[in-house]
């Protein structure tokens, strides 16, 4: 287990320098704490332990975005006006996504 | 980002920013963004509700997109429920947005919608424009 110097403490000194643990953890995002020289906890700053916890899905490479190319091949064009004659015309989208309980069948 | 229902509306109701929640749509279709989507199950179930008897087709081309993971739906868990009941007064928020609020953070994004409920809360959002105008620009 390979770990910065940075990102290490001994037991010892964890214990009797508390805050400087919390402040170091705070900078790097994670404090292992060493015993006889190995690595026996780590501690975690929140965003850090979000991260662990939410982990992120691996984002795709995305293709050139071509606005002129979505113009010409519109898919949802189809669908454009495809509710016009089943709300109130004077109900924007925000009003009719609040109220979508009421056309709940 | 965080896709909030409205935007889904703007497309079906024909309103004034339907061309580029459509322009949203089809970069989602084409996977031109290179960032997760996401909407809030509770949206998904909108949609259907707000469709139902009406158009399918439409509900079942964002099905489509779900299944094809160009958007991933996010589920909320119990905890996330009493956590939601927990913080909506102290957000002046209704139930629904305090679950968009909480799903955005949570996924650490941004929620694109025109709803200007949040606008005091520190959630960032975003209109389908100005996901739009940063996605010319950084191409």
């Amino acid at each position: 287990m390979q770990i910065d110097l940075s990102q290490q403490m001994s037991a010892t000194h964890a214990r009797n320098n508390f805050k400087e643990m919390i402040n170091k953890t705070l900078k790097e995002g994670i404090c292992t704490v060493m015993r006889k020289s190995k690595p026996v906890v780590v501690v975690l700053s929140v965003v850090e332990f979000e991260k662990l916890k939410n982990p992120q899905p691996k984002k795709k490479k995305a293709k050139k975005f071509d606005l002129d190319f979505l113009r010409k091949n519109s898919y949802f064009e189809k669908y454009v006006g495809c509710l016009d004659d089943k709300f109130d015309k004077n109900l924007s989208s925000v009003d009719i996504s609040k109220q979508w309980t009421k056309y709940v069948d | 980002m965080l896709i909030d229902t409205n935007i889904f509306v703007e497309i079906c109701r024909r309103q004034i920013h339907c061309q580029k929640c459509k322009e949203l749509l089809d970069a989602i279709r084409f996977e031109m963004l290179n960032e997760n989507v996401y909407m809030a199950r509770f949206a998904l179930s909108a949609i259907e509700a707000l469709t139902s008897g009406s158009n399918s087709d439409f509900i079942r081309e964002i099905l489509l997109l779900i299944h094809q993971g160009k958007i991933k739906v996010f589920e909320t868990k119990i905890d996330d429920d009493i956590m939601v009941n927990s913080i909506k007064n102290d957000l002046s928020l209704d139930f629904d947005d305090t679950v968009q609020f909480l799903a955005a953070n949570q996924l650490g994004t941004y929620l694109v919608t025109y709803d200007k409920d949040f606008s005091h809360t520190s959630l960032q959002t975003k209109t389908p424009e100005e996901v739009l105008e940063e996605l010319a620009a950084n191409s």
